[in-house]
């Protein structure tokens, strides 16, 4: 317990240090809005010419497909509506807390660095529009990523496929827990350490967990692509391809985790005097 | 020589411009390992220059008086020092690693001012080549330790493509601030 507790303070007193630095980043950033801007301007350019040449036909065309896909959309809303309803009442049996809701803010892609080793993009909303580091994101196919540096206006994001990126996972079919790794490579993630027995078959689902509090619970993250078991390692290897668009640039949602309630102050008087014996 | 300021703010600008600017997803991916380092390609021209600015604004932020080269060589050091903890939030990298090459390219480029103003372009070519190879593998080791980023040819492929990029610097320097000799 007491090395607990040495080790919370150490970690504090880490996290204090490097918060100045954290802010100077933020500020910096801030400051770097206009370059992200500049950068993506002959993108907004062509988007803009190719919005203007659009003619009549194709956007009646277009809007057709989209009024099909809201009447489908609206539909499963629907019945999303009684499923949550059901489950809030199931759950209220089982004496267990209802799930809180998220809050998701719609961002747009601004910035990608040009280095192919980083697995990162850069969105247009920041502090002011309530995203904070930690913060998950999803498009509308799966688990994207999450917020790790933010400013006033912009935030950067580190992809699921980066190297050194870990989501605690389960098995849509089977329920497992595993983690799930990136790769540096854009459509490889790969399950770490599952020992052999495991049940995995080629295209199954995986998707959050929700442990950990990070991600919220049931995005999908990939489906598997490869199982292997040999007969000399304890582990399988098995690696599975993002379900989200990760190359594309365009439009993503960021979700908020949602609001607790606030740390008793008794809490908070504990940990500072354990700091304090340390 | 004519307004070095005004051209140097440009050439700045764009060069932070591009080194964020990223090519389009339907273009071949191997290109991206070939992007030049506008960054330190900006850096070199500007600071090859530096003994010959007299400009009001230089000499009121980078001379304490004319025959001090001591405090002009101290305050360009910490300015582009400055310029590389923009540079490290801009590309998402860990704090000083820009900042800590760019400060060494300069001092290289300070100290031996004079004897590089000897150069031929072929030689100068050679030297950014050496120079930028250096300075990759310095950023390509900071990255491997914190962030686990794997060892490749980037740090040569990067030096080529801006070693042929040079001569186009050079020659839009020349055309409008003037040669870097002093005649």
């Amino acid at each position: 317990m007491s090395f607990q507790a040495n080790n919370k303070g150490k970690v504090d007193r880490a996290e204090r240090s490097q918060g100045s630095l954290v802010t100077l980043r933020s500020i910096i950033l801030t400051l770097a809005r206009p370059i992200y801007s500049a950068a993506q301007a002959p993108y907004d350019a062509t988007g803009l010419v190719t919005d203007i040449s659009t003619d009549r036909q194709s956007l009646l065309q277009q809007r057709d497909a989209l009024s099909a896909q809201l009447l489908q959309l609206n539909q499963q809303q629907q019945r999303l509506q009684y499923l949550q309803a059901e489950n809030a009442r199931l759950r209220q049996l089982l004496n267990s807390k209802a799930q809180l809701p998220r809050q998701a803010t719609i961002a747009e892609i601004i910035g990608v660095p040009p280095d192919p080793l980083r697995a990162a993009v850069i969105l247009d909303k920041g502090s002011d529009d309530g995203v904070a580091a930690g913060d998950a994101v999803v498009d509308e196919k799966g688990l994207f990523g999450q917020v790790v540096t933010v400013s006033q206006d912009t935030c950067w994001v580190v992809l699921i496929t980066d190297r050194d990126h870990a989501i605690p996972a389960r098995n849509n079919r089977t329920g497992v827990r595993m983690i799930v790794g990136g790769t540096g490579a854009y459509d490889n993630l790969v399950l770490e350490d599952l020992p052999a027995s495991t049940d995995l078959l080629e295209g199954d689902l995986i998707e959050t967990s929700g442990l950990g509090g990070r991600f919220p619970v049931g995005y999908p993250i990939g489906k598997v692509n490869l199982v292997e078991r040999t007969q000399d390692s304890p582990y399988l290897q098995a690696t599975l391809v993002p379900t989200a668009a990760l190359l594309k640039v365009g439009h993503v949602l960021i979700i908020a985790p949602p609001k607790t309630d606030v740390v008793p102050p008794a809490e908070a008087v504990e940990d500072e005097s354990v700091e304090d014996n340390s | 020589m004519r307004a070095p300021g005004f051209f140097m703010t440009v050439v700045i600008f764009l060069s932070l411009v591009l080194s964020v600017f990223h090519l389009p997803e339907d273009w071949p991916s191997w290109l991206a390992f070939w992007r030049p380092q506008w960054m330190v390609l900006a850096l070199i021209l500007w600071v090859q220059r530096v003994p010959q600015y007299r400009g009001a604004l230089f000499q009121l932020l980078f001379t304490k008086n004319a025959a001090d080269d001591g405090t002009t060589t101290r305050r360009v050091l910490v300015c582009v020092w400055l310029l590389g903890l923009y540079v490290d939030t801009l590309m998402g990298e860990p704090f000083g690693l820009n900042g800590a090459i760019f400060a060494t390219v300069t001092f290289y480029l300070l100290r031996f001012h004079d004897r590089l103003q000897l150069q031929t372009l072929f030689q100068q070519m050679v030297m950014i080549f050496m120079m930028i190879f250096l300075t990759e593998i310095l950023r390509a080791f900071a990255l491997n330790t914190v962030t686990n980023q794997p060892w490749d040819l980037q740090p040569l492929t990067l030096a080529a493509s801006s070693m042929l990029l040079w001569p186009i610097f050079n020659w839009l320097a020349q055309r409008f601030i003037g040669p870097s000799r002093r005649t």
